[in-house]
């Protein structure tokens, strides 16, 4: 359950060791270029969209799970 | 056994003073040195700094005092919710007409009794193999939402929240305020780490709360709390008190956290790196691409048309002038071959000419023919032959006379 964080950076990795590589046609480490700010522009969008963001549960439903949650924010 | 007063005169009335005096006497007689146990409450240390409390029970209460000299010597301070044993002996205080004990000792009853209670939970628990590591669970590498149980207005929160809010990466925080000391609070907390679970509130769950006293930490050594922390199936990190205190929710849960401060680092790090290293990429990424494309354009400058032609042009210009001085050099040889060779020609045309009959003739030499022959010796010749003599350019006759 990582949702993929640790695949991209992966991805982004590799996709720099291939845009340094001069033996890759430059048209091609362009293509990769694009990938790779792609994947980095989802990356962050992704990890930074619960900044600041702090509720709380206000209601005491039953702990077996089988009524409803009230949440609000703290 | 003390006088046993039994009023039914008039001359039996006694001054307040008087029975006061009389029940100290009592007491003191009947009770000269004593322990006893009980819940410490109402305590507050006056200005001479000897300090009044209460031991209570269920049932009733004694008022007490421990002055300051046996303060000082006592290793257990008196405060409220303490569970000791105080040895002493009773007094009346006369003035307000109640009755005291005057604490020479006081003992920490409950705190040894607690442990041993613990002590024994903890052992009946691990016999169970609910702290057994391999029961752990991973914690997820980046979780994006956490459910916290604790206080809504501790300092656990304070400082969990504070650690987030310098983290790009945080995930949602969702709260399960709880009461996180007393009475009471260790069901809310078990019921509320179940409800963390069961609905899903988080990908990680934190049960948080700040530093205290055994007393204070108590409810997370409850039975109820390490049951709920061992029947979750979301992963679980404890961090109650401060680094050096260990409970049953600690041992419990899949991961120990020192202080709640830490418990907040640890489920946000990965997340942090991650976010720090996607931003990375776009700034090396862009080096990188604009260093290839300043090679690719150099490389391609050296082949344009303007500079090839200039190349070409002082290539062959440098061939021609190579060419030239080849030529020149050619020239020259040739020149003075020819004009050796001119010389020779008339030096053999002149010794040529030089050498022919005729030239010789033309030097003064004469030619001798005889009957149309010409004569090279004499003995080829006899007297009286009619001979001719030549010269170069005309011939007389002649007659040989004596040879």
């Amino acid at each position: 359950m990582d949702n993929g964080f640790e695949d991209r950076l992966r991805r982004l990795e590799e996709i720099t060791e291939k845009m340094r590589d001069r033996d890759v046609m430059l048209k091609e480490a362009m293509n990769l270029f694009d990938e790779g700010i792609a994947i980095s522009t989802g990356l962050e969008k992704e990890l930074s969209d619960f900044q600041q963001k702090v509720e709380k549960l206000s209601n005491l439903p039953p702990v077996d799970g089988s009524g409803n949650v009230d949440i609000e924010p703290f | 056994m003390g006088t046993v007063f039994f009023a039914d005169k008039d001359n039996d009335v006694l001054t307040v003073g008087q029975i006061t005096d009389l029940i100290k006497e009592q007491l003191s007689q009947s009770f000269r040195s004593i322990k006893v146990k009980g819940e410490i409450s109402n305590c507050h240390q006056s200005q001479n700094g000897h300090v009044y409390f209460s031991l209570k029970d269920a049932e009733a209460l004694l008022s007490a005092v421990i002055f300051r000299g046996s303060l000082n010597r006592s290793s257990i301070k008196p405060a409220n919710g303490m569970q000791v044993v105080v040895s002493g002996n009773l007094d009346v205080y006369a003035p307000r007409g109640n009755y005291q004990i005057i604490a020479d000792k006081i003992e920490s009853f409950g705190r040894g009794a607690l442990l041993e209670e613990l002590e024994q939970r903890k052992n009946q628990l691990e016999s169970e193999g609910l702290f057994r590591q391999e029961r752990k669970k991973a914690l997820p590498i980046c979780p994006r939402r956490v459910a916290v149980v604790t206080s809504p207005t501790g300092a656990a929160i304070q400082d969990i929240l504070t650690v987030l809010a310098r983290r790009a990466a945080a995930p949602l925080v969702t709260i399960l305020p709880t009461a996180v000391q007393g009475e009471g609070a260790a069901q809310i907390i078990s019921d509320q780490i179940k409800r963390a679970d069961r609905y899903n509130l988080g990908d990680v769950i934190i049960v948080a709360r700040g530093g205290g006293s055994l007393e204070d930490l108590m409810p997370f050594n409850d039975e109820a709390v390490v049951r709920s922390i061992a029947g979750c199936s979301t992963p679980v990190v404890c961090g109650v008190g401060h680094e050096t205190d260990v409970t049953l929710a600690d041992l419990a849960a899949d991961i120990r956290a020192a202080t709640p401060s830490a418990a907040s680092e640890l489920i946000s790090d990965r997340s942090e790196d991650i976010l720090l290293r996607a931003r990375g990429f776009r700034q090396s990424a862009l080096d990188i691409i604009h260093r290839r494309l300043l090679e690719y354009r150099s490389r391609f400058d050296k082949c344009n048309g303007q500079q090839i032609s200039f190349h070409a042009i002082s290539r062959i210009q440098e061939l021609i002038h190579r060419n030239d001085d080849a030529a020149t050099q050619l020239q020259t040889i040739m020149t003075n071959r020819l004009s050796e060779a001119k010389t020779n020609l008339a030096l053999a045309n002149r010794s040529l000419v030089e050498s022919s009959p005729q030239a010789v003739l033309e030097r003064g030499y004469a030619r001798v023919e005889h009957m149309g022959k010409s004569v090279r010796m004499a003995s080829q010749l006899e007297i009286d032959d009619q001979i001719d003599i030549v010269f170069a350019k005309d011939r007389v006759k002649a007659r040989v006379t004596n040879g």
